[in-house]
């Protein structure tokens, strides 16, 4: 339920958001949002905490790092980054704006089958 | 909705919309959504339905914000909880301790307004974390290390101001502090040490000033809101090397310590050295991720979880030839000392390349990362950080007796983490579990918790840091002369924010509105 009240109460930023940038440039935003606040983290290479974690969650069956996944929905990326999930806080809209989590699911379903 | 102690609904009302007077509709949180993400999610509390829940946040830009939210907060007496990134989780996270505070959440002012590669510092705001600094310094290509603790997202400010550790040459974070802005309760701004000077340029090269040292006043603070800070930095060192020293046996903390005392104290181990016993592997019944003993060091009972034995991080820089020789002295006093040390070490030399650095080294060498990941380390329970002698017979003397107390709740203490960040002192933890659903579980920690407490202060364990649920029992401590360092703290509370309105409780300091039956 709390995903759908998230999803209701920002469907106009998403609009706006859409609106104001073409697709290409969201993708290209959400990159620099990922890099500065998320790859510490979830990137690749050596000791990044997340990407451990779900290595061992998923056990090969999706990648690691999350930037090469192709399946994560809109809505389950903006629960995990506003709610809180077991070994991830919940990040608050002055650390990621609303602007700035579009553009991140953006980046992050850049790939996904249509 | 929450409001806060004191106030009607109304009265609130009209204090949020004054609040978005002064940032901006955008900045001030009311709805459930907002406001569950200034809760912390490993709170020991929330099982015993006692989590202090915020009626508001709000989010200024800008130091005139925060002299406008003051402002507010002075003519409603609303009590707020200052947070930077918010993410002393263990601690206590953005929690407030008294119900209904507003989280005076400062991570938008996140400018990094000086790098000095030449003088090594830094000028920073509040909301700018130990990435962003390091990860600006890489952009701009200078040859400086900042220093802190493993996650990435804390604060540079609050993880100093707070008395946090790192885990390289500048660990003992307050240390590095250097030149503070201060936004008063009372709403006034003020400059420390050489920033006093107006015309100055060496706010950030030289910490005192004239006169009395008040930044300690704004360390660990309820006193105002730090807006500005200067923290050195490390010039990259030539050569760097990552070690850890492991002991066979429990009994041998006590010759590794006394090995590491003299070792530290004379900077021949220059890094904040820490310690931690090899137990952890996976046990049946316990309580840490897989079953393994927290990093609190407290077991169930039974038989020992893990092997035996302790080990030791240590970190030396400067150039190759003074890194080899403070290390192969290292060696010599543990193998003169102990039977079957171990020794682990990589030396790295400039230019460095942190993909390629073992993960303790990072950890040294104060890249950021998420190591050490607090959640994982004591979520929903309490720990103590107790400052014991530094001496190995004294600390097992702290472990045996810490051992023996906890058997009576039926667990067992093995040892915790120990802090050398501070190079002449001893911290050692001690930590239960907690339970994120189990009411009684948590119940019977914080019995626990609490005695352990009282048995601290009659054996003289002060405690260097305090989470949030345990700060007035840390406090208790500190009992000399009828407790006068208190009664000290307290007139000073007074003084300074004269209608008690920034953190209340904060390290069991109350404001005088709010002390009449507090402990």
């Amino acid at each position: 339920m709390r995903i759908l009240s998230w999803l209701s109460g920002f469907a106009a930023v998403v609009v706006v958001v859409s609106a104001a940038l073409g697709q290409d440039d969201l993708v290209a935003q959400g990159r620099e949002v990922y890099l500065a606040r998320c790859e510490y983290c979830h990137g690749s290479g050596p000791q990044k905490g997340g990407t451990m974690t779900l290595q061992l969650r998923y056990q090969g069956a999706v990648p690691g790092v999350l930037a090469e996944r192709t399946n994560l929905t809109p809505e389950y990326i903006r629960a995990v980054v506003r709610t809180a999930t077991p070994g991830m806080t919940p990040i608050r809209i002055t650390e990621v704006s609303e602007q700035d989590l579009e553009a991140v699911i953006a980046y992050l379903t850049r790939h996904n089958e249509p | 909705m929450t409001i806060p102690p004191g106030l009607s609904q109304s009265q609130f009302d009209d204090a949020l919309d004054e609040f978005r007077g002064v940032v901006g509709n955008d900045w001030v949180f009311t709805i459930e959504e907002h406001i569950e993400m200034y809760r912390d999610t490993s709170s020991p509390l929330a099982a015993l339905g006692e989590q202090a829940i915020p009626s508001a946040a709000v989010a200024p830009e800008n130091v005139e914000g925060v002299q406008g939210v003051l402002r507010v907060c002075n003519d409603y007496r609303i009590p707020i909880w200052i947070i930077s990134t918010g993410k002393n989780y263990s601690y206590g996270g953005p929690d407030a301790i008294v119900n209904g505070s507003v989280i005076l959440d400062l991570k938008r002012m996140n400018r990094i307004l000086e790098i000095n590669e030449e003088q090594a510092y830094a000028l920073v705001e509040p909301g700018v974390s130990q990435y962003d600094l390091w990860i600006e310094i890489q952009r701009r290509g200078m040859k400086l290390w900042i220093d802190g603790p493993s996650p990435a997202y804390s604060s540079i400010i609050a993880n100093t101001i707070e008395r946090g550790v790192g885990y390289g040459p500048l660990g003992e974070r307050l240390n590095a502090q250097c030149g503070m802005e201060v936004v008063l309760a009372t709403g006034e701004v003020v400059r420390t040490g050489m920033g006093a000077v107006a015309n100055s340029e060496t706010w950030q090269q030289y910490k005192y000033g004239l006169g009395p040292y008040v930044d300690g006043l704004f360390s660990q603070t309820s006193l105002g809101v730090v807006t500005k800070m200067g923290i050195w930095l490390y010039p990259e060192p030539p050569a760097f090397r990552s070690a850890e020293v492991y002991v066979p046996n429990h009994e041998d903390i006590v010759p590794m310590l006394d090995v590491l005392r003299p070792l530290r104290i004379s900077n021949v181990i220059p890094n904040s050295a820490s310690a931690s016993t090899n137990r952890g592997g996976p046990v049946e019944g316990g309580f840490g991720p897989g079953g393994g003993m927290p990093p609190g060091g407290m077991a169930p009972g039974g038989p020992p979880p893990g092997p035996p034995g302790w080990r030791c991080r240590l970190g030396y820089y400067g150039y190759e030839r003074v890194v080899d020789t403070n290390w192969e002295q290292t060696q010599d006093e543990f193998a003169s000392a102990i039977d079957n040390c171990q020794f682990v070490s990589e030396r790295y030399t400039a230019p460095y390349n942190p993909d390629e650095m073992l993960s303790e080294a990072k950890l040294a060498a104060g890249i950021p990362s998420f190591q050490e990941i607090p959640l994982w380390n004591h979520g929903n329970g309490w720990a103590a950080s107790m400052i014991v002698p530094f001496s190995g017979r004294k600390y097992w003397e702290f472990l045996e007796t810490v051992d023996a107390f906890s058997r009576q709740f039926g667990r067992r203490y093995f040892g915790g983490p120990l802090h050398m960040h501070s190079p002449h002192g001893l911290i050692a933890l001690a930590g239960v579990p907690g339970s994120a659903t189990d009411r009684d579980f948590n119940e019977r920690s914080r019995e626990q918790i609490v005695q352990l407490h009282q048995l601290a202060r009659e054996n003289g364990w002060g405690e260097y840091r305090a989470p949030l649920s345990m700060m007035s029992e840390a406090m208790a401590a500190y009992d000399w002369n009828d407790a006068a360092l208190l009664r000290f703290n307290e007139r000073i509370k007074d003084a300074l924010d004269p209608n008690g309105i920034i953190a209340p409780g904060k390290n069991g300091i109350w404001p005088a509105r709010m002390r009449e039956g507090q402990a």
